[in-house]
């Protein structure tokens, strides 16, 4: 089954370029795609809401498997519904409170399984001997071991920065604070660079759509 | 009279835009042709790929929307290539946004047609999966209880040859996800610890480098640095797709944000007065 | 004791015309809790929802904290997990239609009082339906994979890919090199980036990928290693504090212990 359509194609063309006005200005044609566009969003929510979830999961269980109590599931999502009303509002957060329970319930669990490896891993050998160089690694222990001494000093200077449980009026403590301060500063700088990348990457997916599927050019 | 090496701080962004429009179509249409260098993260995707177990089932997962389809397509398109290139089973599910679900079907069937590979006995779409942390719970234990019909048959899953031999995540062969978010968590706290699978992934550039801390501690066996990523992937299959096109004006135009830095850095200090707006990063 | 077994026969699985019969009637059952809830008294509704928080949450946490037969790998509550995996998905999906509720209602009113810009309403509304209605009857059809490639998707990118025009502006404008911190912030982006593309990576292309001392000195290698050696530890030291915060405010949801209008005004309204 064929994705496309050459009429399809045209209209995303143009509701691409009417988008892309905004960084000119914010004009009527611009607000036009953009209601159109959280409409058809909107649309396809319900759509997949249905087709990928409840009737798979809830209405064939319920009315072909015979599996009843599935009701009660309709009944405790229709109390999300009775945020809209003044007089009922108060029922919805009984399902709030489910799905927060559920997920507090889930963070020990998830919380363990993340951490503790992170801080097994935290705990690298200082001085790294000849034996413990990966087979066909050029790095020579004492480089690696320098890199172990950074990587825990800036783990301990980054966590130091966000100790706040006291002001931190030791010389020692406000060094080490700094120092974590300008490593996360290099975490930041890394992630500023890469987050450009990303946006530049959505950029050159639209262009080459215009150029490409639109005009067939390239 | 005034210093008009002053004025490269207050270029007209129209002008800006402009550039930046043609550089990326340039690249596009002129390729530079200079090799990306295999960094260790994507080299070790692949590998997991490589040496996952042929018996087993690997789990493609996606959590992404056409929003950020220019990263995380290339992306899906290369690891579904690897898997069929190797002819490994594998499982579509998708999370967060329902339209992660229909961009990977899409491209796993045109994928599929290239590379014979028959729904329901080489692949299988699980579907849309509203609540991750509960899905993911739930393949833990059983995986046919919790996803119970299939995406675009909706028949049970267990009538397709494709989950034969397959119970819950003991008997996946390795978990891809491709994803705009960071449900990394969810895998890495309540899956990983249960299988044997590695588990690799595939962000967006924006949330790669808060991932080398689970590539150090041993959690994540590889990652995909945004279209980078796919484009060294695509280097590692040997073949030249889009991401091979893209890097070039991903390349200009990282390059021209560092030049417009050092014009507004230069026409600051050139006027010697201080900016009249936006701090020191 | 078999918990699931229990489950089954209070539960049982309907046939034929039962089916429709058991769904009236426990439907009938909604409307009669529904009915009684709403006779609760104030500091009852409070205890409800602090209850059922609570029991929500002792299900995972004592499915992970209970001993598992060494057999089967399983515990009293482990039978369970797919199940209320799905339930709360259900849930959560529901949950995805008090979006478009509200944007129904929003825009439906506008309409209605043909209020300042209510024809891009009408869009919108019309925009719902269409997708709406051919995702939901005609899903196969050409005309829907076209109005959901082409025209859905191509809008999701666009109204992204804008941002990268007002990324490279803002970093003109605002990136001023004037401290440690902003230097160090820029110099991180400078290497870490050039040495991920390739024409970064060709200012050190003479020296050998791989085999070689020397290869360690490309700006691709001094990148990675600055990734690994530096960003690492730093984004790590973050994870801790958003673990512990994370896992705090957890436990505080779990026993309603969190403070302020939504759990503690307004339950008593």
């Amino acid at each position: 089954m064929e994705w496309s359509h050459p009429i399809g194609v045209w209209v995303g063309a143009i509701g691409t370029l009417a988008l892309f006005s905004l960084i000119y200005r914010e004009n009527r044609l611009y607000r036009l795609f953009e209601h159109l566009f959280i409409g058809l969003a909107a649309g396809y929510t319900i759509k997949a809401v249905w087709t990928e979830t409840l009737k798979p999961q809830w209405w064939i269980p319920m009315t072909e498997e015979g599996r009843w109590p599935w009701v009660f599931a309709l009944a405790g999502g229709a109390l999300f519904y009775t945020i809209f009303t003044k007089k009922y509002n108060w029922m919805s957060r009984i399902s709030i409170g489910v799905l927060l329970g559920f997920a507090a319930g889930q963070s020990f669990q998830a919380t363990a399984n993340v951490y503790i490896p992170q801080i097994r891993g935290s705990f690298k050998p200082l001085w790294v001997r000849p034996d413990m160089i990966p087979e066909g690694s050029l790095v020579t222990p004492l480089g690696q071991s320098l890199s172990n001494i950074l990587f825990v000093v800036i783990i301990v200077s980054v966590m130091t920065y966000f100790f706040f449980s006291f002001e931190q009026r030791n010389k020692a403590l406000q060094t080490t604070a700094r120092t974590g301060r300008l490593m996360l500063m290099f975490a930041f700088g890394a992630i500023f660079g890469s987050t450009v990348m990303a946006r530049m990457a959505l950029l050159i997916d639209r262009v080459w759509f215009l150029m490409n599927r639109w005009l067939g050019i390239g | 009279m005034a210093n008009p090496l002053a004025r490269l701080d207050a270029i007209d962004r129209r002008y800006l835009y402009g550039v930046l429009l043609l550089i990326v179509v340039v690249g596009l249409l002129v390729p530079i042709p200079l090799p990306l260098a295999v960094g260790p993260q994507a080299r070790g995707f692949y590998d997991a790929i490589e040496n996952a177990d042929p018996n087993k089932i690997a789990i493609v997962s996606t959590l992404w929307s056409a929003s950020t389809q220019g990263e995380n397509r290339p992306q899906t398109s290369v690891v579904l290539q690897h898997l069929m290139r190797k002819r490994m089973r594998f499982a579509l599910i998708a999370f967060g946004d329902p339209q992660s679900t229909t961009l990977a079907q899409e491209l796993a069937e045109e994928l599929a047609r290239e590379n014979n590979y028959v729904y329901g006995k080489d692949w299988i779409n699980w579907g849309f999966r509203a609540d991750i942390a509960g899905t993911l719970k739930g393949l833990v234990r059983d995986i046919n209880e919790t996803i119970k019909r299939d995406s675009i048959m909706k028949k049970p899953l267990a009538e397709h040859p494709v989950m034969a031999g397959i119970h819950n995540v003991k008997d996946v062969s390795v978990i891809a996800e491709v994803s705009a978010s960071g449900n990394y968590v969810s895998w890495l706290g309540l899956v990983v610890g249960s299988t044997d699978a590695p588990f690799c992934y595939a962000p967006t550039s924006v949330m790669a480098p808060e991932l080398y801390t689970y590539l150090d501690s041993g959690q994540m066996k590889g990652m995909l640095f945004g279209i980078k990523g796919a484009a060294e992937y695509e280097r590692l299959l040997g073949i030249k797709g889009f991401t091979t096109r893209a890097i070039t004006p991903v390349s200009l135009s990282l390059v021209l944000l560092f030049v417009l830095i050092g014009l507004g850095n230069y026409g600051m200090y050139a006027s010697r007065k201080k900016p009249s707006q936006g701090g020191t990063a | 004791m078999d918990l699931k077994g229990f489950l089954g026969r209070t539960f049982p699985a309907a046939s034929g015309a039962w089916i429709w019969w058991s769904i009236i009637l426990a439907a009938i059952g909604c409307v009669v809790v529904f009915v009684l809830l709403q006779a609760l008294p104030g500091r009852a509704r409070k205890f409800l929802i602090a209850a059922v928080t609570f029991l929500a949450g002792l299900f995972y946490a004592a499915e992970f904290f209970l001993p598992v037969n060494p057999e089967t790998d399983e515990n009293i509550l482990t039978f369970a997990v797919p199940t209320v995996g799905n339930v709360t998905n259900v849930l959560a999906a529901l949950t995805l239609g008090l979006g478009v509720f509200s944007l129904v209602r929003i825009h439906g009113q506008k309409v209605a009082k043909l209020r300042e810009g209510w024809e891009n309403s009408v869009v919108l509304l019309a925009g719902i339906v269409v997708m709406a209605v051919a995702g939901l009857g005609y899903e196969d059809s050409r005309f829907y994979r076209s109005l959901f490639r082409d025209v859905l998707n191509s809008f999701d990118a666009a109204m992204f890919a804008t941002l990268a025009f007002f990324i490279i502006s803002a970093a003109y404008r605002a990136f001023r090199v004037k401290s440690a911190e902003a230097t160090l912030l820029m110099l991180a982006a400078l290497v870490v980036m050039l040495g991920q593309i390739p024409i970064g990576q060709y200012l050190t292309h003479w020296l050998p990928e791989k085999g070689s001392f020397a290869s360690l000195f490309r700006l691709d290698s001094i990148s990675n290693w600055l990734l690994i050696t530096v960003n690492a530890p730093a984004t790590r030291a973050i994870g801790f504090g958003l673990g512990i915060g994370g896992l705090a405010i957890a436990m505080r949801l779990w026993l309603s212990l969190e403070r302020g209008a939504f759990f503690e005004a307004k339950a008593e309204n």
